[in-house]
């Protein structure tokens, strides 16, 4: 539908004719359309309903909550249920067809602010637990390497730094297999390899099978963390609330099952077949 | 007179001592493993291919005018440790790329990591085009 929205001939002339029509002019083009499948009339039919599509999305933007979602959203979703509507419409059961358009671009466009709100509250929430995570990971480098080496990290020697961004990066990695790894799914042939070949997608669906069974050697409580905080997307602060621990200390825990997961998966062998 | 070369061989040998590291500790855990499982010696590990020579062959094919030189840097960086710490068959993944970008990403967009970055890989590396 979308697609067919945007084949439109947007000329402005022929718009502008469309958007003027008398009203015979219009029923001779419902006429050619729902008879004759007139694909040019169902274009201009498409066009002269325009300014009602804009006023519905303008009445809608109206009564808006915040100024998340942009007007041109608004429009758009109107466009694709007015264009719905004329496809569906039919005309022997007495309805108007602005009346009957109507209820279905406000459909749209609630079924659109509700899914791009959805996926706003998403998009922060997955921000949110990143932070979470990389400050867990920043802090176990920070005291691996005061462990290691007595200095602080981030010192003039490149070679400290270094040592501390490989720690940080493989920290992250390790994060971004568990984000990413699908430890809810039982069966391990259902993987997310739907669009990816085959044969391309198994070392990392591997590598993620390994750390799924690690992760079930983890204490109870560094599972718990891990589980809540990677399968539901819980923050730190809800699973101390949760556990009623302190933030900092869900941060070490999570720490530890990192450094856990990563030695644990150190003692595995790997399969590095170079193809 | 400079060179990038002799830029990009000290950030290989830099990347050499942590991909070094990486692997002792992931030996040292190997080890511990096989004692308490009492594995038998024959099944020792196999030798790796020398990352740090390829990683040497990708920092020469960047230009030392580029424009995304830093970033290039860092990404044949993290793709080098990671790859030496979870292993070198994950290359072949085509997620593998995907996984880069997002640790990229977040440390990139971390203000601490990023004065780090600068201050080890480009550092590194302006010091030897001066020289």
């Amino acid at each position: 539908m979308m697609e067919r929205a945007r084949c439109l001939n947007l000329d402005s002339d022929v718009v502008a004719r469309a958007q003027n029509l008398s009203s015979q002019a219009v029923d001779q083009l419902w006429g050619k359309f729902l008879i004759g499948q007139d694909s040019a009339a169902r274009e201009t039919l498409i066009h002269h309903h325009m300014p009602y599509a804009r006023m519905i999305a303008a009445t809608c933007y109206g009564k808006r909550f915040n100024d998340d979602i942009a007007f041109e959203d608004y429009l758009q979703w109107a466009t694709v249920g007015m264009i719905e509507s004329l496809d569906r419409f039919d005309p022997s059961h007495g309805v108007q067809f602005k009346n009957f358009a109507s209820r279905r671009m406000y459909g749209a466009m609630l079924d659109g602010v509700e899914s791009a709100t959805e996926k706003q509250q998403q998009i922060a929430l997955k921000g949110r637990l990143r932070k979470d995570r990389l400050e867990s990971i920043k802090q176990r480098t920070v005291e691996a390497n005061e462990g290691l080496h007595g200095s602080k990290v981030g010192g003039v020697e490149p070679q400290d730094t270094l040592r501390y961004l490989a720690e940080v990066g493989v920290g992250l990695a390790l994060a971004w297999l568990l984000e990413d790894s699908g430890m809810v799914v039982a069966d391990e042939n259902v993987a997310d390899s739907r669009h990816i070949p085959y044969l391309q997608a198994l070392e990392i669906k591997q590598l993620q099978a390994r750390i799924r069974n690690l992760v079930e050697a983890l204490p109870i409580q560094q599972q718990t963390v891990i589980r809540e905080h990677y399968l539901e997307d819980v923050p730190f602060e809800q699973i101390a609330t949760r556990l009623g621990l302190t933030k900092g200390r869900i941060s070490q825990v999570h720490k530890q099952a990192l450094m856990r997961l990563r030695q644990a998966l150190g003692e595995l062998p790997k399969c590095n077949v170079v193809l | 007179m400079t060179t990038i070369q002799n830029a990009t061989q000290q950030i290989a040998a830099a990347l050499r001592l942590q991909i070094t590291a990486l692997g002792k500790a992931a030996q040292l855990a190997k080890s511990k493993a096989r004692k308490l499982n009492a594995e038998p010696q024959s099944e020792e590990m196999q030798p790796e291919p020398d990352l740090a020579d390829r990683i040497a062959l990708q920092l020469q094919g960047i230009a030392a005018n580029d424009p995304l030189f830093k970033r290039k840097v860092l990404r044949i960086f993290l793709e080098s440790v990671i790859s030496a710490e979870l292993g070198v068959s994950l290359a072949n993944d085509v997620r593998f790329a995907t996984m880069i970008d997002s640790v990229q990403k977040q440390m990139e967009a971390d203000a601490e990591l990023s004065m780090m970055i600068d201050s080890a890989l480009i550092t590194l590396v302006q010091s030897k085009k001066l020289e």
